[in-house]
């Protein structure tokens, strides 16, 4: 345990809910994939990626006020547990480094051209830096704050978008071979709704609470409907063709909202807000990279660690992708392939060793806060803010 | 020019921080912050020395994308 902070079930709900629909809006995989048939795969992947946060919330319920990388080394032993680290840590960068950079070429490419993306690139890293450096609740406090407007801006430029909408775009449903739905229901999977496993690094300060996981499962639930909704939505507005064809389908179909001759360009007003849940999805990310790193190093504080692996992001970002096409084979053919094991794999095989070495029920008594705060952190060698 | 300016003064920061580590004698820490810095010079700079833009991208795809090439065609029917 590495901080003193507590986070509660509702807030562990909005800031689930930011981090799976935010950059996820304007990803193009199910729209190429899947056509009009995206929206089905899309709820066809909510299953699954509660099938990975439940590996995950049991985990936790067995070792409560530990980090994964903690118990893994509870659980496996000292050396084992460390390379099952250094592979989170290693995937947590990889994650990191392509979301920064994606994020500066989608604010260049649809807001300010002119402008270069490293700007935006360091603008991202300093202020995850920022929220790292003060602490889980702050980050969820910004999250509480800011959810309303996000909810209320989706839900404003939705009911707007409806009036574009054509029902012809989206028919024929079920047009496409149930092995590309599939497919699409698997790339749906392994990004964004999978990546819940980032809140490995927010679930050891989640206050016990018999709603914990029913609204976690809900914050997945949620965040599929709204991915499937949007996929229908802009295949209504811009067609087919047109929305496979557009890096930002969602983006594209709301720059068609208008509201008679005086309210045009909506979608700044989007982006706006949208800008700042990414780049909450981004210390997310963020966070469970460097306390990884600290516990992996053993290092005392994590503050030192925060500025450096920044400008690492930023180095790496630099030479990671060169665009958004980059983007849509990072995703194809390498997270296709590599997210399996830290999805399902690596925590699968946690809980089957962590109940053969500790018996089926076994559950550490959770500590005071108070104990927490007298007998973790410096003292254990462990790192603190 | 605001990369190499950011550079230069995180080049500061790093000699300042590993300054506060020796004088408190703290080597592990030293040791993995230069670790970590050491890295953070060399992707700063590779990129600046005429390294591809997508090069690391390029990297995992020579280990991911025959593997992606096969299963997914064998298992979704989807060419990738």
């Amino acid at each position: 345990m590495y901080e003193k902070g507590r986070i509660s079930a509702g807030q562990l709900f909005i800031i689930m809910l930011i981090y799976l629909t935010a950059t996820s809006s304007n990803t193009n995989f199910d729209f190429v994939y899947g056509g009009q048939d995206g929206g089905l795969a899309n709820l066809l992947a909510i299953p699954l990626a509660m099938l990975t946060f439940y590996l995950y919330f049991r985990l936790q319920e067995r070792h409560p006020r530990k980090m994964l990388f903690e118990y893994a080394e509870d659980i496996l032993g000292k050396w084992p547990g460390k390379l099952v680290t250094l592979l989170y840590v290693y995937f947590a960068l990889e994650v990191a480094v392509v979301f920064a950079r994606g994020f500066s070429e989608f604010v260049v490419s649809v807001l300010t051209p002119e402008l270069s993306a490293d700007v935006y690139l360091l603008a991202t890293v300093l202020v995850a830096a920022y929220a790292v450096y003060r602490g889980v609740e702050a980050i969820v406090r910004f999250a509480q704050v800011a959810f309303p407007f996000y909810l209320v801006l989706l839900i404003f430029i939705n009911i707007l978008l409806i009036g574009q909408f054509r029902l012809y775009h989206i028919l024929p449903l079920l047009d496409h071979p149930p092995g590309e739905i599939l497919f699409t229901a698997y790339l749906q999977y392994i990004f964004p709704l999978s990546e819940v496993i980032f809140f490995l690094g927010f679930l050891p300060y989640v206050k016990r609470s018999k709603n914990t996981i029913r609204l976690a499962y809900l914050a997945i639930a949620l965040s599929g409907i709204y991915l499937a909704y949007r996929v229908i939505v802009s295949i209504g507005v811009l067609g087919e063709g047109t929305a496979q064809a557009s890096s930002y389908p969602y983006i594209a179909a709301i720059r068609f909202v208008k509201i008679g001759e005086f309210v045009e360009r909506i979608d700044i007003l989007f982006l706006g807000i949208y800008i700042m849940m990414i780049l909450l999805e981004f210390i997310v990310v963020f966070y469970t990279l460097t306390y990884g790193v600290a516990h992996l190093t053993g290092v005392k504080s994590v503050s030192p660690l925060v500025l450096p692996l920044c400008f690492l992001i930023v180095g790496m970002a630099k030479g990671i992708i060169k665009d958004s096409n980059d983007l849509f084979l990072y995703i194809t053919q390498v997270r296709s392939v590599t997210s399996p094991l830290f999805i399902l794999i690596i925590p699968l095989l946690l809980l089957l060793v962590s109940r053969v070495r500790f018996g089926k029920s076994r559950q550490e008594p959770e500590p005071a806060d108070g104990a927490v705060e007298s007998a973790g952190g410096l003292a254990d060698g462990k790192a603190s803010n | 020019m605001m990369l190499t300016l950011t550079f230069i003064l995180f080049f500061v920061y790093v000699v300042l921080r590993v300054w506060i580590f020796s004088k408190n004698k703290e080597w592990r820490d030293l040791v993995v912050f230069a670790l970590i810095s050491g890295l953070v010079v060399f992707f700063m700079l590779v990129p600046m020395l005429g390294w591809e833009s997508g090069a690391l991208l390029n990297y995992a795809y020579k280990f991911t994308r025959p593997i992606a090439q096969r299963f997914i065609p064998a298992i979704f029917g989807v060419e990738v």
